[in-house]
């Protein structure tokens, strides 16, 4: 594939792209956010100007020569939006823009279409008349996504996604909360911050796509119980009390006006908070089990979420058996020594050939490896497993560590130690439990699973063969399982499109019957049973 | 002879072999060695070793609960009736106090207690001060453990030694223990001692009762 390259901040940038594509087109498809647009990309507006140093181009277009000079044409200055290389080309950005916090989603950990999402993502050649647009939000504790669409074609405008602000309150969904309830002016902080990430990425939306925020109409999130109370200030200190995640929890915000103003959009605008299920179970989850429709499905199916605190459904064709997993971060990479989130530079995938000792991995983006995510960890336990190199109690052959560890990658200094085992097994353990205890509660045993759907980022690059060796997931035909991606984005944007209805959310609640893992009577020997390294089988 | 047999019971039960520490133990009564020497010779070296093999960086949950549950079949098979009639090191009360759920580690440091020679009181999770101030007035114990995994039970745990003073019980030593509590210190949890690790309960217990601890 031909290569496209610049330098942006001192960095240099190589895109690899497919021939017709034009310049714009191909730094919107990276991470990086380099355009900059005052129009849909249509050559209206004449301000992604970029320089084309070498190699071949398309010939300039007419609305080109509308906003360039001959001199600059003659010098190669070119619109971004109207050039399409030929060859290997190098440019330079005319325009200066930063690196936004806030990026597109990355299309597979958008995996569901919902039902009206058969458009074009990006359709380029609409008028920018008045508009009324819808905005969908997934509040998460790490990340916030949202996605935009134009209500009145059910266009799927653009989305966005970037960090909550609230880490800086703690990572962990039970620092903030008790952050919160120090004071009422650290709560008020907080809940800011959230308002204030969601201004950013509305904002740079505008810049970006120059959508008029003032013409956002409606807006609907959903999130995990924690952040909906954080953001709504209201009775985030009922969830410090176990008594009561199993209870309802009201996180309807007195005044949502306020965040319509600080957000800039229509001052007729509807905010509206969906209602979690439960102090445990969030609306982000009721959005995953709308965008996945499995209560219509005709066959056992088990839905899992996978996150510091891991969402578990099973449907079992009448019941929807739903329970939460407190396992810690080990998933998003947190608590392993050479750990990281899913982002550039991390190892996310290693294969092997059964008969060989010898591994590979893949690194995400162009970096050099910096650590190991999630996924990461589970093809490289599966490979420590499966050589024998670690048994499955999690203890290492000692002839195959250095000073206690296991090294992945010596050039880079990766390694994965006793510790980081035994963080991921307690974390696994504790899903594969929440599993067992929706099964017993449902009268099942895992045979009766016909089909399992995987929700979130994690999942999005899982290895489910890995995931079966060491008990992550059940034994079940790999073409059986989904790997859904972000579905409380997309079961939020289905209840924009719906005008937030009410029933749809009903429906769910008054099948849903909710599990308290910490009073399953067999936790301690379920979990211990759970805690090897071996796939998930019938009581042992 | 026996002694070979102890050994290999003190290694089963590290491995956390359940079926081959109770064969051997049945076989060591069979020979006429009495429980409270199995006990001590068997179950509390296997603990020993457990300790030096549980250094921070070796640990693994999975095999502490294996050795744990080894052990306690073993005592299970000891002591039939459940009567630990050699609770000779005193008693100890553990809880994970109001606010927490989380009883794993809690779990642990009672099985290694009892494998350790301790009689364990233990008054569960999410368990409210005043139930504990009632089981601590009616078991008179050494110490007693708390264990927390999350931030929000701390204002609870802060508050245990002023109220059992405020009962007039003075004798009892706090432990404190948990991925919660032992990132605060003894000072603000207010407690006599903040354990990294279960093990590490065991051996200021074991200061404790060598006198060396007491003003």
């Amino acid at each position: 594939m031909p290569i496209l390259s610049f330098v942006q901040e001192e960095k240099e940038q190589q895109i690899f792209f497919e021939m017709g594509a034009t310049i714009r087109e191909i730094l919107d498809k990276t991470n990086i956010m380099a355009t900059i647009s005052g129009c849909r990309g249509n050559g209206a507006c004449g301000l992604c100007t970029v320089q084309i140093i070498e190699g071949e181009v398309n010939k300039p277009q007419l609305n080109e020569q509308f906003h360039l000079s001959d001199d600059q044409i003659n010098h190669g200055i070119r619109l971004a939006c109207q050039t399409k290389p030929l060859e290997n080309v190098q440019i330079a950005l005319l325009y200066y823009v930063c690196e936004s916090n806030w990026k597109r989603i990355p299309e597979n950990e958008y995996i569901l279409d919902t039902a009206v999402n058969s458009q074009p993502l990006n359709n380029k050649k609409t008028e920018n008349k008045r508009k009324s647009y819808g905005v969908s939000i997934d509040l998460g504790t790490t990340n916030i996504s949202l996605a935009v669409w134009e209500l009145g074609k059910m266009l799927r405008v653009t989305d966005r996604q970037g960090l909550n602000g609230q880490y800086c309150f703690g990572a962990d969904v039970m620092t903030r909360l008790t952050a919160a309830c120090e004071s009422v002016e650290n709560a008020k902080k907080i809940a800011i911050t959230t308002q204030k990430s969601i201004e950013e990425a509305l904002l740079d939306i505008a810049i970006r796509e120059f959508i008029d925020l003032e013409a956002i109409e409606q807006v609907v999130i959903v999130g995990n119980t924690a952040m909906l109370t954080l953001l709504s200030e209201k009775n985030y200190e009922l969830m410090l009390n176990p008594e009561c995640w199993e209870k309802e929890i009201d996180c309807q915000p007195e005044d949502s006006q306020n965040w319509g103003e600080l957000w800039k959009i229509s001052p007729e605008a509807t905010i509206e908070v969906v209602q979690p299920l439960a102090g445990f179970v969030g609306s982000d989850l009721i959005a995953g089990i709308l965008a996945t429709q499995i209560i219509d499905q005709l066959d056992v199916t088990l839905l899992i979420d996978f996150g510091t605190n891991t969402e578990i459904a099973l449907w079992d064709t009448k019941k929807l058996w739903v329970t939460s997993a407190a396992g810690g971060p080990a998933f998003e990479g947190g608590g392993i020594s050479c750990g990281m989130h899913a982002k550039s530079g991390a190892i996310f995938k290693i294969d092997w050939t059964a008969d060989q000792p010898d591994y590979h991995f893949e690194v995400i983006g162009t970096a050099e490896p910096r650590g190991i995510c999630g996924s990461g960890m589970v093809d490289a336990i599966a490979y420590l497993v499966e050589q024998e190199k670690l048994n499955s109690n999690g203890r290492f052959q000692s002839q195959v560590t250095t000073e206690g560890s296991f090294i992945l990658d010596e050039t880079h200094k990766i390694s994965i130690n006793n510790h980081d085992i035994d963080v991921f097994q307690r974390a696994k353990a504790a899903v594969a439990t929440g599993i067992d205890c929706l099964l017993d509660n449902a009268g099942m045993n895992i045979a009766n699973i016909k089909k399992i759907i995987v929700c979130g980022a994690f999942g999005v690059s899982l290895n489910i063969e890995n995931a079966r060796k060491i008990g992550l997931l059940p034994e079940i035909a790999t073409q059986n399982v989904i790997l859904a991606g972000n579905t409380a984005l997309a079961g939020c944007e289905m209840l924009l499109l719906n005008g937030n209805d009410k029933d749809l959310v009903e429906t769910i609640k008054s099948k849903a019957e909710l599990i308290n893992l910490s009073n399953y009577s067999d936790f301690y020997d379920v979990f211990l049973k759970n805690l090897f390294l071996k796939p998930m089988r019938e009581q042992i | 002879m026996t002694e070979e047999t102890m050994k290999l019971l003190v290694e089963a039960i590290v491995v956390g072999d359940c079926t081959q520490s109770l064969d051997l133990a049945r076989n060591l009564c069979d020979s006429g060695i009495s429980a409270e020497e199995i006990v001590v010779n068997g179950i509390e070296v296997a603990m020993a070793q457990l300790d030096e093999k549980c250094t921070m960086e070796q640990f693994n949950l999975l095999e502490i609960m294996l050795t744990g549950r080894a052990a306690m079949e073993v005592i299970k098979f000891l002591f039939p009736s459940g009567e630990m009639v050699m609770a000779r090191k005193g008693t100890v009360v553990l809880a994970v106090l109001e606010g927490d759920v989380h009883d794993i580690g809690k779990n642990i440091l009672k099985m290694i207690l009892i494998a350790s020679g301790y009689q364990v009181v233990d008054c569960g999770k999410n368990c409210p001060i005043e139930k504990l101030l009632d089981v601590i007035e009616a078991e008179k114990p050494i110490a007693v453990g708390l264990s927390g995994l999350i931030f929000p039970v701390i204002p609870m745990v802060k508050q245990v030694k002023e109220r059992m003073q405020a009962r007039g019980i003075y004798g009892p030593k706090i432990m404190a223990g948990g991925a919660a509590l032992k990132q605060s210190s003894k000072e603000n949890l207010n407690v006599d001692f903040l354990a990294e690790t279960a093990f590490d309960s065991v051996k200021y217990l074991e200061q404790l009762a060598g006198g060396e601890l007491n003003e």
